[in-house]
């Protein structure tokens, strides 16, 4: 292969993989912001019973380990 | 008061943010079950899309994704999914915080339009001068869900509860407490 076309190739690997990890960190910073304003939605209503308030709060916290899991899976296997 | 609940009647275990002493919540509204409807059918279309599209190109010369990388088209893919269970996730929270408390003290309106933004809203059972319900639709009728107005005195800006279940009782339950109040008086 020529060195030229090789040397190509490889930069738009880099650039495939950045605008991919941006793009993902972009994802998982939206996530933590948003989701973090769950707490003073609690705070407005809190339904103690059948702790429906804290399963939410519980479907949030792993969402956000997943789109964190996700990230790191990008960065070791890109 | 269970996560699906819609229409709970002196919930217990229930309190909400500035709430006075003596205050007991009377009732505790959300949205009708049914106008979820439209975000889970389009959450349910959107997970079988992935399923779908090598089928669909398969059939025609658009090899994009079969030409992608494993690695790239398993984050994607992943990436995908994360994106559509957060559409999900928040339309249900969404729907989980919009509620209506109606307390033996006033009527309150949470409305939260995303989860950055919550427009509280509070008048007093004193300041409501008239209520009404309205159904319109095939809808509203067969599910028994409806609309629901409070004028307020003055200036003050108007109530509404929207798409709650059982409009009728509900207006039955304010129009009580305003005649209770009254008598008070």
């Amino acid at each position: 292969m020529d060195i030229t076309q090789l040397l190509q190739d490889l930069q738009l690997e880099s650039i495939g993989k950045g605008i991919t990890l941006f793009f993902l960190f972009f994802f998982l910073l939206t996530v933590f912001v948003i989701f973090s304003s769950l707490r003073s939605l609690n705070r407005v209503i809190y339904i103690k019973q059948s702790a429906s308030s804290l399963l939410i709060q519980g479907i949030a916290i792993v969402y956000v380990f997943l789109a964190i899991s996700l990230f790191i899976l990008a960065l070791a296997i890109l | 008061m269970g996560i699906l609940s819609t229409f709970t009647v002196e919930p217990e275990g229930v309190t909400f943010e500035n709430q006075e002493e003596g205050e007991s919540i009377i009732l505790v509204l959300r949205r009708d079950f049914i106008t979820n409807v439209p975000w889970i059918t389009t959450t349910l279309f959107l997970l079988i899309v992935p399923l779908l599209v090598p089928l669909l190109f398969s059939f025609s010369d658009f090899f994009f994704f079969v030409s992608l990388p494993d690695t790239y088209l398993t984050v994607f893919l992943g990436l995908y999914y994360l994106i559509v269970l957060g559409y999900a996730f928040l339309n249900f929270v969404s729907w989980f915080y919009n509620v209506g408390i109606v307390t033996n003290l006033r009527v309150i309106d949470v409305d939260i339009h995303n989860f950055m933004s919550k427009n509280v809203a509070a008048t007093s059972i004193d300041g409501i001068v008239d209520v009404e319900y309205s159904q319109a639709g095939f809808l509203q009728n067969t599910f028994d869900f409806g609309n629901i107005l409070m004028q307020t005195e003055g200036i003050k800006a108007n109530f509404e509860f929207l798409s709650v279940p059982r409009p009728a009782t509900v207006a039955d339950i304010i129009s009580d407490l305003i005649s209770e109040g009254k008598h008070k008086k």
